[in-house]
């Protein structure tokens, strides 16, 4: 068992069938749908992969599919395929964060090179993906106040200001800031603000603060 | 009053003593004989000027197909080194016609025997006949004598002007046709090339695949046969494609065959399929089974075809709610007449009168030349058959085409 899935979604049944055979010579998981509604309703396996994306399709279009795909947050990098290429479907596609847009029919190893960059960008978003999450579990830990400190302090505040900001005593401040970096796991300052970049807290780092 | 008569005197009379006695005379009447020979000489002047004033050469043959006489024009034409005949007086027409043998030669010697031995009340003929580099057509006529002793009145009149302007106009028509199928390929381009971009697609997959196999020595014999019966499968597929598009992209001269409807409109409806599936249009086909042929240019038939499905289709695209349909159906009338109908699920045509839409440049439609129906229309004309449109409810239209199976042909289309 492959530790990737690529879904094909094309309506073309000799595509599909062509692409998944490619797919699994090449030595990953694959698994083709003959429409945009078939791949939703299907339920996918917890691993990496990418979405090869048919974009001319009866009933729900691969332009579809992409919006719905991102409004329920859903990370699978996609690769476009595309028997006419149309520069507006194609510029909206990229924007919206296609990884390729292949135009039919595609060079020998366009596509697998455009499936193998997708594939280490899925395994990529799903290792950030497993960081934050462990960080905001850390977060959840901390107190009120002591988020408030974690706040002010990945700033770049110094316990004073942070004291004058907060009203308390510097003391109190130090104890506090001791615990954060316990619980977050930081070992210098500079990590707890690596930690609040990555769940999009404003630090000190910002340009624009 | 005035009469006219004849004197005429025998040999001296004697008496017996041999005395002269004088003449035996006789005083005849012969005022009728000569009011009958003025008629006859005016007859004769009347039937020469009639003869001469002919534009067509005109002869009188006699029941074996002797020429009798002839006018000017017949004797001018006769010099003018022609390969048709124009024999003189004396010589028999019908062994000169037979001798001729150029193309439709015999076909005017059977004519003119025909009419002669009474098996046929007249009879009408076109034919060409050279001159060098010259070509001309003619019409031949051929009358009988109502007289016991039968013969016939040929005549041969020039029709080449009116050959040409037929000619011309069937060209125009075909090359419009022709102009008309090419830009509605145009406007094709996009589905046709989406239709033939997929098997590509899956051929290079499969290509790519097989060699993968190959290499890692993971083939499994199974698995590499189908790819490479894909492979075959999608080239002939992509080839069926660009076949049905060079069939009507085309340009010969119209020619009238023996056509399968129902393979015409397969073919239609397959070159059809990707622009009617992009366009979200279900098809449905009905075809009558056995379906006699039809004599006709089965290039121009798809095309009539074409239209009418592809103006249901843009009718449809308007539509805001509700499935869109199209359902094709044949079917055998009795009287030999096949017919084809095309109904829509589209907005239809409104407020318009149906008729009007066959007529040149009247569309209802935001983009298109509103000739294709028209150029439909004249084509089915050529073809002796028709089309109209019918309103089914307020929405859906069909089309009808309707072709008789034994497919008037005209005999000059050669």
């Amino acid at each position: 068992m492959s530790d990737s899935m690529v879904y094909i979604v094309d309506d073309n049944a000799t595509v599909c069938r062509a692409l998944c055979r490619l797919m699994r010579a090449s030595g990953l998981g694959a698994m083709s749908f003959n429409s945009a509604q078939a791949f939703l309703d299907h339920r996918r396996a917890d691993k990496p992969g990418c979405l090869i994306l048919d974009m001319r399709m009866p009933g729900l279009n691969g332009l579809d599919l992409q919006t719905r795909l991102g409004e329920v947050q859903e990370t699978l990098p996609i690769v476009f395929i595309t028997g006419h290429g149309n520069v507006p479907a194609s510029v909206r596609a990229m924007k919206s964060g296609a990884v390729d847009f292949l135009q039919k029919p595609f060079g020998d190893d366009k596509l697998l090179a455009a499936v193998r960059g997708a594939l280490a960008l899925s395994r990529e978003r799903r290792a950030n993906w497993a960081i934050r999450v462990e960080i905001e579990r850390r977060v959840g830990t901390l107190t009120p106040r002591e988020r408030q400190v974690f706040e002010t302090v990945v700033k770049g505040l110094l316990n004073k200001q942070i004291a004058d900001e907060l009203g308390a005593a510097e003391k109190t401040i130090k104890i506090h800031r001791g615990r954060v970096m316990q619980k977050m796991q930081a070992n210098s300052v500079a990590d707890l603000v690596h930690m609040a970049e990555r769940i999009n807290l404003p630090t000190g780092s910002d340009p624009q603060r | 009053m005035r009469f006219c008569s004849r004197a005429s005197a025998g040999p001296a009379a004697r008496r017996r003593d041999s005395a002269f006695s004088g003449y035996v005379g006789a005083r005849t009447d012969v005022t009728e004989i000569k009011a009958a020979h003025a008629t006859l000489l005016e007859s004769l002047a009347l039937r020469s000027a009639i003869f001469g004033s002919l534009y067509g050469h005109v002869a009188a043959l006699d029941k074996e197909g002797v020429v009798a006489a002839v006018n000017a024009s017949w004797t001018e034409f006769a010099d003018g080194g022609w390969n048709t005949p124009r024999s003189p007086v004396g010589a028999n027409y019908l062994e000169a016609c037979e001798r001729a043998g150029h193309v439709g030669a015999d076909a005017l010697a059977n004519a003119v025997r025909a009419v002669l031995d009474g098996e046929r009340p007249r009879a009408t003929l076109e034919y060409a006949a050279r001159s060098g580099t010259e070509e001309r057509w003619f019409e031949m006529a051929v009358e009988p004598f109502q007289r016991p002793e039968g013969g016939a009145i040929v005549s041969h009149v020039d029709i080449t002007r009116r050959r040409r302007a037929e000619a011309d106009a069937r060209r125009q028509r075909d090359e419009l046709a022709h102009a008309l199928r090419a830009s509605t390929l145009g406007a094709l381009a996009g589905s046709l090339a989406h239709e033939i971009n997929q098997p590509l697609t899956a051929i290079v997959a499969n290509a790519q695949a097989a060699r993968l196999l190959v290499t890692y020595g993971t083939a499994d014999q199974r698995e590499l046969r189908e790819a490479l019966a894909d492979i075959a499968a999608d080239a002939k597929r992509a080839a069926q494609v660009i076949r049905r598009m060079r069939g009507l992209f085309r340009k010969e001269r119209s020619e009238h065959k023996r056509a399968d409807v129902n393979a015409l409109i397969v073919e239609v409806m397959m070159l059809l399929r990707g622009e009617l599936e992009s366009k979200g249009i279900g098809v449905q086909l009905s075809l009558a089974k056995d379906l006699p042929p039809v004599l006709g240019d089965a290039i121009q038939l798809q095309q009539v075809v074409l239209n009418v499905v592809l103006n249901a289709a843009e009718a449809m695209a308007d539509r805001s709610t509700g499935r869109a349909f199209l359902s094709v159906e044949t079917v055998e009338h009795h009287a030999g007449i096949i017919e084809i109908s095309v109904r829509d699920s589209g907005p239809g045509v409104k407020d318009i009168d149906l008729e009007r839409i066959f007529e040149p440049s009247v569309t209802t439609k935001s983009t298109g030349l509103g000739m294709g129906l028209s150029i439909s229309r004249s084509i089915l004309d050529a073809h002796g058959g028709r089309m109209w449109a019918t309103r089914n409810t307020e929405h859906d239209l069909t089309g009808h085409i309707e072709l008789s199976h034994e497919g008037r042909v005209r005999d000059d289309e050669r």
